[in-house]
């Protein structure tokens, strides 16, 4: 009866969670899009309820409602099956991140691996998809983003060791909690270059701009989803979102003490205290997600030479120096 | 219904899904499809890890398989001309000799499961820990010996890769 019940409780936390994510989804396409617009002098969506506050509402129903085209010389199977392992992947991250304390699905002792892995798989979805549209276009937006997410890959695990060197753990929770000992109560200051590092592998992770290669529109028209319509089009964005919602849960966790309050705001404003930590959590992560707007706003896309050289000659090399100095600083204090 | 019928329910399902789909990595005739029926494969041995409460042999096996050598595998599927490779025969001339070597593997993996003990008391909780200090004190030099042969495979990699001196003229 015991193992029921526990099926039965994480199958309710698990779609209350579902709930949550699919609404922060929709509502960071409303975001972005107002962002930008302001960026570039614009309103962004007006028209659908005041301040066009319903966008993203109108929005999934005529993406529901589209016909989903499946073109003729395409490998039927592979298509079909692409866009769910992108957005499968991008949703399994969620089981272990944290939103408070004690406030996760399943709190495991390797979950900044966890993470790091489950992530690693949504390339496939992008490699399947490009490969079995039949396109060139398709195709070549596949080769770009499995070599970029690769390259990348490395650079963001190396950029996390400095940071499970310090917590001594992997458990995610406990990485929180140790914090709390250190400047600020966050690894932000010791951590600096690995979160220097970890933001921009991060961009590159999701294919955001300035790394948004195999995507690029003025090359490859719209890169791996060109032959997907309606519905399996918005997996594909839902598993970007989804991609990028999950890198600042994990960049908050690590690097910006994730639902602790920084202790210097507790003494200045003592009130502070009271605000639940998930508040704290979502404050931060927006600060991410508006991160990657603001980018997006402001930075021309890298040439693909550039971006390989970024990868392998600038930012390993410095996530292994920090490694190096993490581990002499703590073998001697 | 108790912890072990749901434990068995879920070892029949993987046991099933692992044979079924190793024989569909084979079978398959679009190299991509195997690839694919491939990362299936391995995350449900990735799945088994887990069963057996080993957390991180589950993660190293998505991050090491799944994320380094299967995304070589496809990277390196992409860069060939596959459609090529789809007018060709199927390799069915050593299917003897491959069934023939398949049944002496397992008879000689029989010979050494057969008299194996499974030990009944659980294995340590947080093995991450004590998997850490083990490798960096009790395995150290086979560690150290493993990370050489891997230096060299690099290097080796390095010079098939790079031109010769006289191409480079």
């Amino acid at each position: 009866m015991d193992t029921l019940y526990l099926i039965a409780v994480t199958i309710i936390k698990t779609a209350i969670y579902f709930g949550l994510l699919m609404l922060h989804v929709a509502y960071a396409t409303y975001a972005e899009r107002k962002v930008i617009g302001h960026i570039q002098l614009r309103l962004g969506p007006m028209v659908v309820g005041p301040h066009g506050i319903l966008q993203p509402i109108a929005d999934i129903i005529k993406l529901i409602f589209k016909e989903d085209i499946i073109p003729s010389a395409v490998d039927r199977r592979i298509f079909t099956i692409a866009p769910l392992i992108s957005l499968t992947a991008a949703l399994s991250t969620f089981a272990v991140i944290p939103v408070s304390e004690g406030w996760v699905i399943s709190d495991i002792n390797v979950g900044i691996l966890y993470v790091l892995g489950i992530a690693g798989i949504g390339i496939y979805g992008i490699i399947f998809a490009g490969w079995s549209s039949n396109s060139k276009y398709a195709f070549l937006g596949g080769l770009r983003s499995a070599a970029q997410m690769i390259s990348y890959e490395v650079a963001l695990a190396m950029s996390l060791v400095g940071v499970i060197l310090m917590a001594e753990s992997f458990n995610l929770t406990e990485i929180v909690n140790k914090q709390a000992q250190y400047p600020m109560g966050m690894f932000l200051l010791p951590q600096i270059i690995g979160y220097f590092v970890f933001v921009v592998a991060m961009l590159a992770e999701t294919n955001r701009v300035p790394f948004d290669l195999p995507e690029a529109e003025t090359e490859l028209v719209a890169g791996y989803f060109v032959e997907y319509s309606g519905i399996r089009f918005s997996l594909f964005y839902l598993a970007e979102y989804l991609a990028m919602f999950c890198m600042s849960a994990l960049a908050t966790i690590c690097f910006w003490g994730g639902w602790t309050v920084p202790p210097f705001l507790v003494e200045i404003f003592p009130f502070i205290g009271i605000i639940p930590g998930v508040v704290w959590f979502l404050l931060k992560v927006y600060f991410h997600m508006f991160l990657f707007f603001w980018l997006r706003g402001t930075l021309p896309r890298y040439r693909y030479d550039q971006l390989m050289s970024i990868g392998w000659k600038v930012l390993i090399p410095l996530a292994l120096i920090n490694i190096v100095i993490t581990s002499i600083i703590k073998y001697y204090s | 219904m108790n912890q072990t019928a749901v434990d068995q329910a879920f070892f029949i399902y993987f046991y099933l899904s692992l044979s079924i789909l190793s024989i569909a990595v084979i079978v398959s005739k679009n190299i991509i499809h195997s690839a694919f029926f491939l990362l299936i494969f391995l995350l449900h041995v990735a799945a088994v890890f887990l069963f057996l409460n080993s957390e991180f042999l589950m993660v190293i096996q998505i991050i090491v398989y799944v994320g380094g050598v299967l995304a070589l595998f496809v990277f390196a599927i992409m860069v060939m001309n596959i459609k090529e490779e789809l007018k060709h025969r199927r390799f069915v001339r050593f299917a003897g000799a491959g069934i023939l070597v398949s049944l002496l593997f397992f008879a000689v993996f029989y010979g050494f499961v057969k008299n194996v003990k499974v030990s009944s008391n659980p294995p340590p909780p947080n093995d991450v820990n004590l998997l850490g200090s083990l490798l960096y004190s009790y395995y150290l030099l086979p560690f150290e010996i493993l990370s050489v042969v891997l230096l060299i495979a690099l290097v080796a990699g390095i010079i098939i890769a790079r031109k010769s001196p006289r191409e480079e003229k």
